[in-house]
């Protein structure tokens, strides 16, 4: 303190006031601060950059536009306007005319609109106080006003009378001049319809100008009033966000940076510039999930309400490599605590299963599709629940006859290892896993295996095969189970190529046959599976004697000679002991254990095993085991398993596997036991789920479907309601799914499967195109239980499956709601006949010589085409006749010729060459000769 | 104060410390209490949908088309070589009229006001024509109409080119 | 090294080793409190701050935007110490000699305009308030968390900062006893003040010499006991109300084995082998006698020591009994702490039956 301090002062002022006006100074530039911290926000910068491509896509197309003129015409017309203009000139003095006589008129126009207007006024005054002396009973006063109420209305009319006159005249006027005016407003026309789009290119450009109103609109305290960069937001009613204790309506603002997602033209762009891929399906303003109702968020997850930079919408990256070209660009990183981050890409389409829900197959969503066949061809839903599958049969066979089909000795070596009998086998692997190898567990294994062995049979009811195999021809058997079609279920060995052509896994590989079950039962099983296993699937294909020995002679061929030679260890009965005395001791101590242990025989001690290992393994949850029935499945319940929180999945010592969801469901799925490596447990506790063997691509496609399985609620009204045919087809879908009818026939170009291995389409199982339009139900309903050959040529059989009558309804109303028609279709039992027509008919059939393939009921000749007596019952005449118009247009590649080869007749003397009148007399014909009776019916 | 403060305040320039303090801190507090006044104005606006593209003008037929009047209230008219979009909004009490195209009329079922197929009144308790929207054209040729512009026949206003689109 | 300080700061150890330098910091008062001290000690503690820190443990924990004002308070609480400590070194080497402590100087006895001197200072120290509010706010955003779900509580769930002692407390006492009783306790203590110091001595001026009992007693309350609880709760607590040193990983798995017995287990069962007696002041008769004891029959003993007798003729006998209530009171904590560190203690009287455990 150098200076004087002034008494009474604590300190100096000027040095005070330093002090102030530095403060004041921070605190000047702190607000500027604020002001910037709030203004700059990373989405204005993306935003300008999307103007400034919008600006170079416009001047492109103005560059088109522009060359799109035509410059020659463009002079042409110019100068045709200028000679047009001199013409109008020496029109002046007519113009005038015209236009002082509009003038005049506006003026009359203008007065009559205020008579009319005031007389209006007066006209419901009047009425007013005629009407309330009537209603008040002043019959009096309202006499006295009735004549002046109708002078008026009188009046009222007369002066809309003449508006009317004003109005036409003015009509007229208007149109002399336009008449007057003609040839430069059509020179003007004309031109303006060349320089349109030009012109709105221009303006649209324009929009896109960053000058001074741009400055000024977007800038900082201004920019309350209208800024062009704004945040673009959809809100969205239908579809909430659960906060838990309220429902709240989705807000997306994700638009605000990927400000083309809906538009055309920016497929090319990076994002977040770039249009949204399959631009029809999703988000465009003419697909079925348009943005504005849907939004982004429902399918993408992520913090769709925050706006301010990349970070803040918690986008996920695909894998490691974009990862790091993110942190890269944007300095991302995962934020934390976010309830819902965005779905990785590839991920997506497990969302589809939000709003569409109870339908087996989502069009247009192929990896979500592939999921959920994946999920039932390894039978995940055996044991784990989930909603919505309840109705899917059991993925393994039933165990309940399983003595009369197989030896212990086999069922011990499949259970210990299947793929050692069948690399094909879907049967997973519970034993020798990373967390249960070792020799103590092993032996333990083993006894638990034997014990199962016991049980199982002693629970197996006594099954005899009802025929037995007089031998037959293996090579024959070989050609029939091509034939036939046994391959759209099983894979065969023999005909690898064909079989993984296929891909059929609703039956087992069949392979090692001989080495697994004797030829009695085969035979049996193949005349008639329902005699050992009521609820199989597997159909009959009405095989003779010769054709069922013939077959099992080949399966029986089949063996797996090193499989034969595996002997399964026997039980060793103090391992068999331990297990018993640990779970004995559950609440019990081990003493006591050991006591109740003590008073159990050899046998009830086997048996005690074999029933605890069955529901300690779950067997149970996807084979029918007598005394199970009841039991709840045993794996988790998967239904909300998109949404379970990480804190419950458990991870173990593995520090590799990122700690998210999908990368636990994938690592889970490829090897389950993996989560017990490092980790101290007894053999009880050992994780139970078995492996598998999946393939990388399997275990990402359920993880795919899994992700789906989420606890958003979508509200009714936002969620994908099925419309009567919908439904229809979907409960259908699921019974021809249950009995693999897709996997034989396509349907409306949908699966098929077996059509992969068949050089010639036409030889293989019928496609199903439009069914509903072309056979009649009740004429289906009953085929489903009476299967007769359709097909003359076809070898391959239509099987006779065994199907309730719900499920044949369901099969039935399946075609009927994809092809949305009712029932019933007309079949006319009496033919009307026109004059001469049924003489036509005749001709016709025989000059397009139909029973030339059509032979059967005509000549002797083999047919090579459907029996034309039964068409009337199975087949809907207006579908005849689109048949009859045009074969290929159904049935692409089918033999049937064109008769009317683009609407012309081939027989042009024929009621006058009419194709359509034609065609009307032979699907009379067809109906005249139908048979009435079903085939082989009483 | 003692009177030699006093003095020496005085004899201060103008750009003293003082004076650059006091400015400072009174631009600062401004700029606060402008922060303040601007956060007051929403950055986003949850109100319905005022304007929506239309397709384009050659997807309507001559005549009426009411495609668009759930939605938005807004019939799309085609009629002597214009179109032009329509407000549903009766001009009596507001109810929202039927389109009876039989007697080619707009009809209140209210009242019973009655509109001609360009909108103009006559007949019922309507004091004037039905509004319409303003209407343009998009850079890519596709309609838009914008509620939030209104077009009064009474007013004179049905000659503004912004309220129809020539066809 | 890193393990060292991760042994040392779990509260069995980093407790008395803090109150041990708490004394010795008010014994060797007139050391701490120079200028030479605060420099060496500021200079040394900035390499330490930075290899501190340079831990990724230690660094998020001190970044979480919550645990910033707490590292501040610490800086000004060590520093206001260190400034109360200064003066009162200067002040009582002063007295020590007969002059007047540095508030009674003539310079300093001196009065002087509220305005502008005091008014002006109060707008710089609002508009430094202000700069200083304003740029934490944009550097440091509020953090946002997930939506509230009634389901999920996050762990750790943290009290406030003010109130991180009390939970801190919460591991030693019964939840009635932490919660209701001691913070009570405390308010009263702290409202009682005024009328049980009676000392005239260091009314407007900073002594250490003169006010020794009062200043002890409350720094000990406020720095050993208060304090000290607040950064084990924010620092060295972490999921499940585990401890994790500073430099430890907050890993979620961490299990400390802790199981505590009541003194009447210990005492029935352990001591003399028998089953808990039914009569439940039976039970807990040990408890409640070394209760009673503490709290009413140490206070007539301490009444005959050469200090309690000349506290009771300098405040009267009423003052006394409250002054040594509340300081026992202040005292049952630190002595809880120990019994549970040195024996796994639970509850010295458990009477679950009547929501009364000691």
């Amino acid at each position: 303190m150098s200076r004087k301090i002034e008494p009474g002062m604590a300190y100096d002022t000027s040095k005070l006031n330093k002090v102030f006006a530095f403060l004041s100074i921070l605190l000047l530039i702190t607000v500027f601060w604020v002001f910037l911290d709030d203004y700059l926000r990373p989405w204005k910068a993306v935003q300008i950059e999307a103007l400034k491509i919008k600006r170079e896509k416009i001047d492109g197309q103005l560059k088109a536009a522009e060359g799109a003129i035509d410059q020659q015409k463009m002079k042409d017309l110019e100068a045709r306007l200028e000679k047009a203009d001199e013409i109008i000139a020496t029109r002046k003095k007519d113009i005038a005319v015209v236009n002082d006589e509009i003038l005049s008129l506006n003026k009359l126009i203008k007065e009559e609109t205020i008579t009319s207007g005031q007389l209006n006024g007066d006209v419901a005054a009047t009425t007013f106080d005629f009407e309330s002396a009537s209603a008040h009973g002043d019959m009096k006063h309202a006499e006295q006003v009735l004549p002046k109420l109708h002078d008026l209305k009188i009046k009222f009319v007369a002066s809309k009378d003449r508006m009317k006159d004003y109005e036409a005249r003015m009509k007229k006027e208007q149109k002399k001049l336009e008449d007057l005016n003609k040839e430069v407003i059509e020179t003007e026309n004309e031109i303006k319809k060349m320089t349109m789009s030009r012109d709105l290119l221009q303006k649209a450009k324009k929009t896109t100008d960053m000058n001074a109103i741009f400055v000024i609109r977007n800038s900082p305290m201004v920019d309350y009033l209208d800024p062009t960069l704004k945040i673009h937001q959809v809100v969205m009613e239908n579809i909430t966000d659960d906060r838990y204790f309220q429902q709240v309506a989705k807000v997306d603002r994700c638009t605000t940076c990927h400000t083309f997602i809906d538009q055309k033209g920016y497929e090319d762009q990076a994002n977040p510039f770039k249009t949204h891929p399959k631009l029809d399906l999703m988000v465009g303003i003419d697909s079925p999930h348009p943005l504005k109702q849907y939004g982004c968020t429902t399918c993408h997850g992520g913090e769709g309400h925050r706006v301010n930079d990349f970070n803040a919408a918690e986008h996920r990256p695909q894998n490691e490599a974009q990862q790091k070209e993110w942190e890269a660009k944007y300095h991302w990183h995962p934020g934390h605590k976010v309830a819902l981050p965005m779905m990785k890409l590839q991920h997506t389409e497990s969302q589809c299963l939000k709003c569409h829900q109870g339908v087996e197959y989502i069009a247009q969503a192929p990896k979500l599709n592939e999921g959920r066949a994946n999920i039932e061809k390894f039978g995940c839903n055996g044991c784990h629940k989930i909603e919505g599958w309840e109705h899917r049969r059991k993925p393994g066979p039933s165990l309940l006859k399983v003595a009369g089909k197989i030896n212990k000795e086999f069922f011990k070596n499949w259970v210990w290892e299947p793929k050692s009998f069948n690399k094909h086998a879907k049967m997973p692997q519970f034993f020798m896993q990373s967390n249960n190898s070792k020799p103590e567990f092993v032996k333990k294994n083993i006894a638990e295996v034997n014990a199962i062995a016991e049980f199982i049979w002693s629970k197996s009811k006594d099954y005899q095969p009802f025929d037995r195999y007089r031998g037959g021809n293996a090579e024959r058997g070989k050609n029939l189970i091509k034939e036939v079609g046994c391959m759209g279920c099983h894979g065969v060995e023999g005909y690898e190529e064909e079989s993984k052509k296929v891909n059929a896994h609703a039956g087992p590989y069949l392979t090692g046959t001989g080495s697994k079950v004797d030829a009695d039962w085969l035979v049996s099983w193949l005349k008639k599976p329902s005699h050992y296993q009521e609820d199989t699937i597997m159909p009959s294909f009405r095989l003779s004697d010769t054709e069922a020995n013939d077959i099992t002679s080949y399966l029986m061929s089949l063996k797996n000679k090193s499989f034969e030679r595996l002997k399964f260890e026997p039980m060793n009965n103090e391992a068999r002991d331990e297990i018993l005395v640990d779970y004995l001791s559950a609440f019990d101590t081990e003493a006591g254990a050991k006591a109740k242990l003590a008073k159990m025989s050899d046998h009830e001690r086997t048996m005690e095993l074999g029933f605890r290992s069955v529901g300690k393994y779950g067997c149970y949850s996807c084979h029918n085991i007598d005394g199970f029935a009841d039991r709840a499945p045993i794996g988790p319940e998967l239904t909300k398993e998109g949404s379970k929180p990480i804190s419950q999945f458990f991870f173990g010592i593995d520090h590799t596997i990122p700690h998210e969801r999908d990368a636990w469901l994938k690592a889970h799925l490829v090897n389950p036991r993996r989560w017990d490596i490092g980790i101290d447990k007894l053999f009880k506790d050992l994780n139970r789920m078995p492996n598998f063997y999946m393939t990388e691509e399997e275990a990402d496609s359920i993880t795919l479907a899994l992700l789906g399985q989420v606890s958003e609620n979508i509200p009714m009204a936002g969620k994908k309601n099925l419309n009567q045919w919908e439904k229809m087809a979907a409960d259908g879908l699921k019974t021809a799914n249950k009995f693999n009818c897709i996997g034989c026939h396509k349907v409306d170009g949908f699966r098929g499967d077996i059509l992969n291995m068949y050089e010639d389409i036409n030889e293989g199982p019928p496609r199903l195109n439009d069914q509903g339009h072309r056979i009649q139900t009740d004429w289906f309903h009953y085929f489903l239980s009476n299967v007769y050959p359709i097909r003359p040529w076809l070898k391959v059989r239509m099987p006779s499956f065994n199907l309730s009558n719900e499920e044949k309804n369901s099969l039935v109303s399946y075609f009927q709601g994809i092809s949305h028609v009712q029932t019933f279709e007309d079949n006319q039992s009496e033919v009307v006949w026109e004059p001469g027509e049924r003489d036509a008919a005749k001709k016709l059939f025989n000059n397009l010589n139909c029973v030339s393939c059509h032979s059967t009921g005509f000549t002797n000749d083999p047919p090579s085409a459907p029996n034309l007596y039964q068409a009337k019952r199975r087949l809907r005449p207006a579908w005849i006749r689109k048949w009859l118009e045009n074969p290929q247009a159904i049935l692409e590649g089918t033999v049937m010729p064109s008769f009317w080869e683009g609407g012309e007749s081939s027989e042009p003397d024929i009621l006058g060459g009419d194709s359509q009148k034609q065609i009307s007399a032979l699907v009379k014909y067809i109906q005249e000769i139908g048979y009435d009776k079903l085939p082989n019916s009483k | 104060m003692s009177e030699d403060v006093r003095l020496q305040l005085n004899r201060r320039e103008f750009f003293s410390f003082l004076s650059v303090a006091w400015i400072a801190f009174t631009a600062a507090v401004g700029g606060l209490l402008s922060l303040a006044f601007r956060f007051s104005y929403p950055n986003v606006n949850f109100e319905p949908e005022m304007e929506f593209l239309a397709g384009r003008t050659d997807e309507y037929p001559p005549g009426v088309d009411e495609r668009w009047k759930n939605q938005f209230g807004v019939w799309m008219v085609k009629m002597e070589g214009r179109l032009f979009a329509l407000s549903n909004i009766c001009t009596h009490l507001g109810c929202i009229p039927t389109w009876l195209p039989a007697e080619i009329k707009f009809k209140c079922p209210c009242h019973g006001s009655g509109y001609y197929m360009n909108g103009v009144n006559f007949e019922g308790p309507a004091p004037r024509p039905l509004e319409r929207y303003k209407i343009t054209l998009t850079a890519e040729g596709k309609i838009k109409v914008d509620k939030t512009k209104v077009f009064r026949q009474e007013k004179g206003e049905w000659d503004n080119p912004d309220s129809y689109l020539t066809v | 090294m890193r393990e060292l300080i991760n042994w040392i700061a779990d509260p069995i150890r980093s407790f008395p080793i803090f109150t041990i330098l708490f004394f010795l910091m008010l014994k060797h008062y007139r050391v701490v409190g120079t200028k030479k001290f605060a420099w060496i000690a500021f200079l040394l503690s900035i390499p330490t701050f930075f290899w501190f820190a340079a831990d990724p443990n230690f660094f998020l924990i001190i970044t979480t935007p919550d645990n910033i004002p707490i590292s501040i308070l610490i800086i000004l609480i060590t520093f206001l110490t260190w400034f109360a400590l200064y003066q009162c070194a200067v002040n009582d080497a002063r007295l020590e000699q007969g002059l007047t402590p540095m508030e009674g100087t003539p310079e300093n006895r001196e009065k002087v305009w509220t305005w502008p001197n005091l008014v002006y200072t109060e707008l710089f120290a609002i508009i430094a308030g202000t700069v200083f509010l304003i740029v934490w706010a944009i550097i440091f955003k509020a953090p946002l968390e997930e939506p509230a779900n009634p389901t999920w509580a996050p762990n750790p769930a943290k009290a406030p900062w003010y109130f991180l002692g009390l939970q801190e407390m919460l591991v030693y006492f019964d939840p009635w006893m932490a919660g209701v009783v001691l913070p009570g306790v405390i308010v009263v203590g702290l409202i009682a003040i005024p009328y049980i110091d009676t000392n005239p001595k260091g009314n407007g001026y900073y002594t250490f010499m003169e006010r020794k009992m009062a200043m002890t007693f409350f720094l000990f309350g406020w720095l050993a006991l208060w304090i000290y609880l607040i950064i084990v709760g924010t620092f060295l607590r972490g999921p499940n109300w585990t401890f994790y040193g500073p430099f430890e990983f907050w890993d979620l798995h961490k299990v400390v084995a802790a199981y505590n017995v009541n003194l009447s287990e210990f005492f029935w069962i352990k001591g003399l082998g028998r089953a808990m007696p039914k009569n439940l002041l039976l039970r807990e008769s040990v408890g409640i006698i070394l209760s009673l004891g503490y709290m009413f029959g140490l206070p007539p003993l301490i009444a005959r020591t050469k200090w309690g007798m000349s506290i009771i003729e300098k405040t009267g006998k009423v003052r006394f009994y409250i002054l040594i209530g509340l300081v026992l009171l202040m005292g049952s904590l630190p002595i809880k702490m120990f019994l549970r560190w040195l024996f796994s203690l639970k509850y010295i009287v458990a009477l679950p039956e009547w929501e009364l455990n000691l």
